[in-house]
């Protein structure tokens, strides 16, 4: 079965292809940013990207995604069009965010899809879309505003994640 | 009448002055002895292995401190670079192998910079000096005719000779029988070329995903592997089939008669498997909730428990203005990253096995595991990898030992990635508490009398880190972890302080700041009733009682009130607000007053502001201390407002962390930091100081609320 994961086909074995995508990523593909941190939703630390929207990976599979296009953290940098880092990473390393780092590709990928589709987040909306994404190391002040320097340094056009 | 000694006095004339380090020492040489926890103190000539100048020009610092997130290694680099003259890049921070330096101790208790920097400085400065000296010689000159420019050294006649050159292809070390002692006052050098903060280590590998953690070590060959875990604590495996799993799903099975594991290809075939595995179990006596609450009540008199902490000849008064009963529940770290391990034997020794973790004790992993596989320490090799949250949890050796456990089993590596359940049925946590105190004070609101009994779990003599035996010796001592905090900053006129250890069916040990952060929340919730009592502003309260040996801590209650704008709890139909402070570990002070509003009707309630101020001297990284205070910060949130662990039907209650609510960024309140930093005031901790007093202060204006002080975590209103 072919899937598409940062704009390259890659084959994964029929066998796998209603195992969780998390899985397949990291084990498989070898794209351990994506990580795991309780493989039934309720984290976040798995979060990637279909077509633009943030996917708990732990809850896909490959056969849920044939046909659509995955971005993970590692493909980010490469969905906007200049070098360098995606603006949301960009914000992140300004404002210093991550402490221990773990759950932080996570945090980027649903920061990321939510700037995608609303690119000015009130703080409310900011809770809605990004408390599904737990963060133990308490970085939340630093996540709500580098989401909002990433949102005044994106410009419109780059807002289109993987389209 | 025979002589006998009270458990006091027995404690204290034996010398158990109960650190780990006096229990340690006593029973060493007995081949009982477990590996205890690294605990050993520094000497100078472990400090020279740690920092060399590589061929290529550059420095390479083994880092005996482990990165758990909180920035040590980037202050450390900056440390160093500020000291050699250098640029951050020409520094590389590395955590060692265990193989690489000498036996570091653990990275808990806030120590890295109180313990670390002045070492780490002084042979920043002894390597410095020595390789002026040994340029000024290849220069034909004197030290003190060459000038560095952070890449060469130049000599008076305009001669260069630069970091690379002067390795000359051979890394050069420290030699301590001939390096120069630093005369140097220990001083931060101005130091204009360098930032003034620095992020956390491997920051940009972080937001690009790359590879850091115990769990992304790939490896060829590598398999996954895991154990069966018991229905309910405590629970024996007596019989295990894996006669239902298909042949090909499985690469190798383990029992050895008490714990039984298997090996498959990849994570979803053994997740698969695991589902398919038949074990019975016998229960004991399963662990029980009402049971473990009957250990903990107070029952006795304070002065009748087994460890005094402080008191003062004179007896505090029964009668008393407030009496409050508080209990603290079992706490979770919750660490978003569960524990993982990557084991691999090889056929040659030397090291005949590779372990690959997070921890914060790599030395204690590495004896652990060869003590269990009665190999020597040099046949093992522990590579640290960063730890995904800390917080006092991965101070123990778990899942290292199941992956090497696996590993020999299947002759391959092995990686065991704990699921999120085994973090909560296998991990250890937090022990409940239960608090007494009484308290009075007279007309003018000084405290007169104070009397805190309480009774805990244990921290660090706990049921998590030793065998059977060994709890039993050490049920004697008091547990220096359970006590951390309880001291009174206030001054009292006739003050007790007593607890008792209790022995818990439920593995306990160090969460974030130990006994302190149910300690202070107890005490500052007291302060704040006996205030309340007394009809008089919290903080005018604290700040008459606290004496002038404690001026710091008066200090960060006055900053954090003018940054707050405190005018009393201002309490309104929909909000209240509420202060605290407390000192950690005796040496940092921290100050946190918590807005909140409430939802009469639904008993919600949402911290929209934390203020603090937060004195840990001087200050080496100071965006990086901010960050630990704002995780402090939110670590008493979550204590107050919505964590807690209890024992159901002979298991933790929680599985997943949607049973084990933890903070969003939705519970996350606005946050400004001071950090107030006294002239000579020596660098100090901040990983674990300001949660003793965010949670009170949140709590307390709560009470300031509804009237009725909390005497139960998490808060429930209605
Ligand atoms: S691992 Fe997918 S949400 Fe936690
Ligand atoms: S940075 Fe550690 S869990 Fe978020």
């Amino acid at each position: 079965m072919d899937i598409t994961v940062n704009g390259r086909v890659r084959q994964v074995e029929d066998a796998i292809a209603d195992s969780p995508l998390l899985w397949v990523l990291r084990d498989e593909l070898g794209l351990v940013g994506t990580k795991f941190g309780c493989g039934v939703g309720t984290c976040g630390a798995c979060t990637i990207h279909v077509d633009g929207k943030a996917v708990r990976s732990c809850q896909t599979t490959p056969e849920d995604i044939v046909g659509h296009e995955v971005t993970t953290i590692e493909g980010l940098a490469d969905t906007t069009p200049d070098a360098g880092l995606h603006p949301v990473q960009q914000a992140w390393v300004e404002h210093s965010v991550p402490q221990c780092g773990y759950c932080q590709a996570g945090q980027i990928m649903s920061a990321a899809a939510l700037l995608a589709e609303n690119p000015a987040p009130s703080d409310s909306d900011i809770n809605r879309d990004m408390s599904g994404n737990l963060c133990r190391c308490g970085t939340y002040a630093r996540i709500r505003s580098a989401i909002k320097q990433a949102a005044r340094n994106t410009p419109p056009s780059t807002n289109q994640d993987a389209s | 009448m025979p002589n006998v000694l009270s458990r006091r006095t027995f404690l204290s004339r034996s010398g158990w002055t109960a650190t780990g380090l006096t229990i340690a020492a006593t029973v060493s040489g007995c081949s009982l002895v477990p590996a205890l926890p690294s605990r050993n103190e520094l000497t100078e000539t472990d400090a020279f292995t740690w920092l060399q100048l590589k061929p290529d020009g550059r420095f390479l610092f083994c880092s005996p401190r482990q990165e758990i997130g909180q920035g040590i290694s980037s202050t450390l680099k900056l440390v160093i670079a500020r000291e050699l003259g250098v640029e951050l890049e020409q520094v590389e921070v590395i955590a060692p192998d265990t193989s690489l330096i000498a036996q570091a101790k653990s990275t808990v208790g806030s120590e890295s910079i109180k313990d670390f920097l002045e070492p780490v400085t002084e042979i920043s400065q002894i390597m410095s000096e020595t390789l002026r000296a040994r340029a000024a010689q290849q220069l034909g000159t004197t030290p003190v005719e060459v000038a560095f420019t952070g890449r060469e050294f130049v000599s008076s006649n305009g001669s260069r000779l630069s970091l690379s050159e002067l390795a000359a292809g051979t890394p050069i070390l420290l030699d301590p029988s001939e390096a120069p002692t630093a005369t140097k006052p220990l001083q931060p050098k101005p130091a204009s070329h360098l930032p003034s903060s620095v992020p956390t280590a491997r920051i940009a590998d972080i937001v690009t995903g790359a590879p850091l953690f115990a769990g992304d070590i790939q490896l060829p060959g590598l398999a996954h592997g895991a154990f069966i875990r018991p229905p309910q604590l405590g629970a024996t495996l007596s019989e295990t089939s894996f006669d239902a799993i298909p042949q090909d799903q499985i690469l190798a099975r383990y029992f050895d008669g008490e714990r039984a594991g298997l090996v498959a290809p990849t994570q979803t075939s053994l997740i698969e498997a695991l589902d398919l595995v038949e074990a019975s179990w016998t229960t004991a006596a399963a662990a029980d909730q009402d049971a473990i609450n009957t250990s903990l009540a107070l029952v006795e008199p304070v002065g009748e428990l087994e460890h005094i902490v402080f008191e003062t000849s004179g007896r505090p008064n029964e009668q008393a203005d407030i009496d409050l009963s508080i209990s603290i529940p079992f706490a979770a770290h919750a660490a978003i990253e569960p524990r993982a391990a990557v084991a691999r034997w090889n056929d040659k020794v030397d090291p005949t096995l590779e372990i690959w973790t997070g921890t914060q004790d790599a030395f204690y992993v590495r004896s652990h595991i060869a003590k269990h596989f009665g190999l020597s320490e040099k046949e093992v090799i522990v590579y640290s990898q960063r730890v995904g949250g800390g917080f006092g949890s991965r101070t123990l050796c778990s899942v290292e030992l199941e992956a090497a456990l696996l590993a020999k089993e299947a002759r391959r590596p092995v990686k065991v990635q704990w699921s999120r359940p085994d973090e909560f049925q296998e991990g250890f946590h937090r022990p409940p508490s239960r608090h007494r105190i009484r308290a009075s004070a007279n007309e003018v609101g000084m405290l007169t009398d104070w009397s805190h009994g309480f009774k805990s779990g244990h921290v660090i003599f706990t049921s998590a880190a030793m065998p059977r035996w060994m709890q039993a010796v050490t049920s004697f001592a008091s547990d220096p972890g359970t006590a951390r905090g309880a001291h009174l900053p206030y001054a009292a006129h006739r003050a007790e302080i007593s607890f008792s250890d209790v022995r818990m069916p439920v593995k306990t040990g160090p969460w974030r700041g130990l006994g302190a952060a149910p300690n202070n929340f107890s005490i500052e919730t007291a302060i704040d009733q006996l205030a309340s009592n007394k009809g008089l502003d919290p903080l005018i309260f604290r700040l008459a009682n606290l004496p002038p040996e404690h001026k710091r801590l008066s200090a960060c209650l006055e900053q954090v009130a003018k940054n707050a704008d405190w005018q009393g709890r201002s309490t309104t139909q929909t909000s209240a607000r509420g202060i605290a402070c407390g000192i950690y570990k005796s040496v940092t002070y921290v100050a946190v007053i918590a807005d909140v509003d409430i939802d009469q009707e639904s008993g919600a309630f949402q911290v929209t502001r934390l203020t603090c101020a937060h004195d840990c001297g001087r200050v080496i990284n100071p965006d990086q201390v901010r960050a630990q205070i704002e995780g402090n910060l939110i670590w008493g949130l979550g204590m107050v407002k919505s964590e807690e662990l209890s024992v159901k039907q002979g298991r933790l209650s929680a599985d997943y962390l949607g049973d084990y609510q933890i903070p969003t960024i939705a519970d996350a309140p606005a946050i400004s930091i001071e950090l107030i930093e006294p002239e000579n005031a020596a660098p100090v901790g901040a990983g674990e100081a300001a949660i003793v007093a965010s949670g009170a202060a949140i709590a307390n204006a709560v009470a300031a609320f509804t009237g009725q002080p909390i005497t139960e975590l998490p808060i429930r209103l209605l």
